[in-house]
């Protein structure tokens, strides 16, 4: 049972860091890979050394042939202790990085020493406690050989319980519903993870190569070897664990993808490369579809000019639609042009209020007299680094998408809110929509240039591709979250400028 | 919606294992207190330490069997561990209430981590194996070779004795000190060129390697200068607090003494049977130790030979320099000789 949990932890990780190949995942990955190596090594000394119940024994590792084969495993005692060692002095120290990476608080966040000082406890006491260092400087001085147990025991409950803290203080602080809540699935893993490591951390690891040495303290007896708890409650915590680091890997997947970065950037140009092959002749035959229609209105014209009798009504008309026409398509390759030379976007300090203004007009412009209802709410206006023109345009765009997702769902009447607020690093301007939503299949192609479910002659599907770049160059991102037949929300967050 | 059900699934899942572990844990209880209740108006519980070998376990397992223990109101929980040292720490630990240790660990004993309550026998079961395809045939090839021991057990100690007799020292040697199971692999796939080790492990050892293994010393070998004593310890705390319960453990454990010197081979399939080992090769073990009955122990003790190989087991400790001149004690701060005698009686 135990030893299956442990294979099944290990290759989880290694998939999920197969899978993503992050910073988190990859401290998640190092957690799991310590606490493996630790379990591991308290299990073949188990093994080794007996003293456990049957019930215990099968619990642990199924049968007795299986606790048999281990028990015969040739491993000397000085490499099975520096193995459990290596384990309990790791495992702390990438809880901790793990919290620091995910804790917003600036202080911690921007603070390079900070991070850098951290790995000095734990090579310490991996350096101490290679047996034959440990054995040379602890013979015959047993107050510096109990100095460096309670050193080591110290520093390990203050990195778990700093590092507690900053996840909970995370979780306290995600104002985002839902990141808060995938956030709460990861860290409920890691804690299940930490449970599990704090069933066995508390034993001095020196003490399975320096068992019988007469000169060795014994803390806590033979710990490993007691049972500490009934195997119904060991089979409670490992079924909790494995639950956990399902759930756990599973949002920390939809977690990385969604806060910290977009994908992966092959896959990404893959797609795009995809999706501009298309986008291009979808381009093309809308063009081609415009200027067909001109045709029809220059035949019909010339049909006009072969008349007798010049119908100056009819011509005033059609050359009206030909103008509106020529808007149109000057308008799409506008907003095509927009889209591709977003790479010129040029950072000076902006209020955000402004910025969001000229956006507001732009859209009062175009939908002077709609019976949606747009509400504001301006908590803040900061001052940050932006493009003034791209930004509001962005924000324009974003509007006009919540505006055309009502318009398409049955009730005429809907609401947009457009909330601007800031959450610890980022200035968020969200809006919400009360129109059709999308699927997770739609939610998936958004992004996409050219990508557009509305396939009508006015929409180019550069709309959300162009707000993602534009956020990308302010150092922002954009992210969103959808239901079908309820509504959408886009957050377009922006680094704060300081 | 659909994560919702997914997080309503996980806890429900968590709530149906927390109920059906509280009620494991219940039924359990129940039962436990069900038996305790029986046990404390018949039986007290004890749980004692043993190692899988026959020296171990015949007088505690013969006792079990012929219903010695019983007699004395006392049920046996046998719990399995590899060597003597762990005992004693679990005895400290108190998971364990008392238990068997081989000639090794008595250095902890004396050193004050344990109370021996009876001697249970003079042993033969240690041995150093040479592998002759690693070039080690006699004791003087020992030199400059890798020898597996499982240090602060008998094992260091037969191979101690080994090296004095050919001259050498630890220092002249290459040391791998590793647990008594992976002696036997270390051993068998020639990573080591020669081990110390006891029995069953030599057995298992000479079997699988034939005749690539040599003996090169046992006990026999050394019986004038180094008894290899084997006794039964307990953590002097709960000697003190146990006095009755003691003398009514070594008295079940006489039961167990006398009826296996007549019955060796009987006594070796029940034990066989308790450690989930072969029974035939447990038999081959018959020949571990000298096998005394309460009488001869009493006897023993009177004339002072008991006293005399804790003596002497102290000064070769010594010599070993595994304990210094300042560790040593009077044998009687360590041996319970008072409850041998009234268990005797």
């Amino acid at each position: 049972m135990f030893i299956v949990f442990l294979i099944f932890l290990l290759i989880a990780s290694i998939m999920v860091l197969i899978v993503k190949r992050n910073k988190e995942t990859f401290y998640l990955f190092a957690m799991c890979i310590s606490l493996a190596l630790m379990l591991t090594g308290i299990l073949v000394y188990i093994a080794k050394k007996g003293g456990i119940s049957r019930e215990v024994q099968n619990f642990f590792y199924f049968n007795l042939d299986i606790k048999t084969s281990i028990q015969y495993f040739l491993i000397t005692l000085d490499h099975l202790g520096y193995l459990v060692a290596i384990g309990r002095y790791l495992f702390p120290l990438f809880l901790l990085l793990l919290a620091i990476h995910y804790s917003m608080i600036v202080w911690i966040r921007r603070n390079y020493w900070l991070k850098r000082v951290i790995f000095i406890p734990p090579i310490i006491s991996l350096l101490l406690y290679y047996p034959d260092i440990f054995r040379t400087i602890t013979k015959n001085n047993l107050l510096f050989q109990s100095s460096i147990v309670y050193f080591s025991f110290t520093w390990i409950v203050i990195y778990i319980a700093v590092s507690i803290f900053l996840f909970l203080y995370e979780a306290y602080s995600i104002n985002m519903q839902f990141f808060r809540r995938q956030f709460i699935l990861i860290i409920t893993f890691i804690f299940s993870l930490t449970l599990l490591y704090l069933l066995y951390f508390e034993q001095d690891p020196a003490q399975v190569y320096q068992f019988y040495s007469s000169g060795f303290i014994w803390r806590n007896g033979i710990y490993y070897l007691k049972s500490v708890l009934s195997v119904p409650t060991y089979t409670f915590i490992v079924l909790l664990n494995i639950i956990c680091a399902i759930v756990g890997f599973a949002s920390l997947l939809r977690y990385t993808k969604d806060l910290f970065e977009s994908s992966k950037e092959g896959e990404i140009i893959q797609r795009q490369s995809k999706a501009v092959t298309m986008g291009a002749s979808v381009f093309v035959h809308g063009i081609k579809n415009q200027l067909l229609t001109n045709r029809v209105i220059y035949k019909r014209m010339e049909r006009i000019f072969a008349n007798e009798s010049l119908d100056k009504e009819q011509l005033k008309h059609f050359t009206d639609q030909l103008a509106a026409q020529n808007e149109n398509i000057l308008l799409r390759i506008e907003s095509l042009y927009n889209a591709v030379k977003t790479n010129q976007v040029h950072l000076v300090p902006v209020q955000l209020k402004t910025v969001i203004d000229e956006a507001l007009s732009y859209y009062h412009h175009k939908y002077s007299n709609s019976s949606i209802h747009l509400q504001i709410q301006l908590s803040s206006s900061p001052t940050l680094l932006a493009d003034k023109e791209h930004l509001s345009e962005a924000i324009y765009n974003l509007l006009v998408n919540a505006y055309d997702a009502i318009a398409d769902s049955t009730s005429e009447k809907g609401t947009i809110k457009l909330h601007v607020y800031s959450v610890r690093l980022y200035h968020v301007i969200e809006v919400t929509d009360s129109g059709v939503g999308m699927t997770k299949e739609e939610m998936r192609q958004i992004c996409e240039p050219f990508y557009s479910n509305k396939n009508s002659n006015y929409n180019w599907g550069m709309g959300l591709y162009y707000i993602r770049s534009i956020a990308n160059e302010h150092f922002g991102s954009l992210k969103f979250e959808s239901k079908k037949g309820e509504g959408s929300t886009f957050y377009l967050l922006l680094p704060k400028f300081k | 919606m659909k994560k919702s059900i997914s997080l309503l699934m996980v806890l429900f899942v968590i709530l149906l294992l927390v109920a059906c572990s509280n009620d494991e844990n219940n039924d359990k209880s129940e039962v436990d207190s069900t038996e305790e209740a029986a046990s404390n108006e018949e039986l007290t519980k004890m749980k004692v330490a043993y190692m899988p070998n026959y020296a171990s376990m015949n007088a505690v397992v013969a006792g079990i069997n012929t219903g010695a223990f019983e007699e004395q109101g006392i049920e046996v929980e046998l719990v399995e561990f590899a060597d003597g040292p762990t005992i004693i720490a679990a005895m400290e630990s108190g998971s364990i209430d008392v238990g068997y240790i081989g000639p090794g660990a008595h250095v902890l004993a004396i050193q004050g981590s344990a109370d021996i309550f009876a001697f249970a026998h003079l042993g033969n079961a240690d041995e150093v194996i040479g592998n002759k395809e690693n070039g080690v045939r006699e004791i003087s090839d020992l030199k400059g070779k890798t020898i597996a021991v499982a240090s602060g057990t008998s094992s260091e100690t037969i191979l101690n004795m080994t090296l004095n007799e050919a001259g050498l020292t630890e220092e002249d040697v290459k040391l791998m000190d590793m647990d008594a199971s992976a002696i036997v692999t270390a051993m068998i796939s020639g990573s080591v060129d020669a081990a110390a080790t006891w029995s069953p492990n030599t057995t298992a050892i000479k079997e699988e390697m034939g005749d690539n293994a040599i003996m090169l010393s046992n006990n026999v070998r050394y019986a004038d200068q180094f008894p290899s004593i084997a006794s039964w310890v307990v953590n002097p705390k709960y000697a003190e607090e146990n006095h009755d319960l003691l003398v009514k453990f070594t008295k079940g454990l006489y039961g167990g003494m006398d009826y296996r010197v007549e019955n060796l081979d009987e006594v070796a399939k029940w034990s066989a049977e308790v450690a989930g080992l072969d029974a035939e090769s447990v038999k081959k073990e018959t020949g571990d130790g000298d096998w005394i009955t309460s009488d001869d122990l009493v006897e023993m003790i009177e004339n002072g030979d008991i006293d005399i190989f804790y003596e002497v087991q102290q000064e070769n400790f010594m010599t070993e320099e595994r304990l210094t001149e300042d560790e040593l004690v009077p044998v009687s701060d360590y041996v319970l000789f008072d409850i041998m005698k009234e268990a005797a009686e």
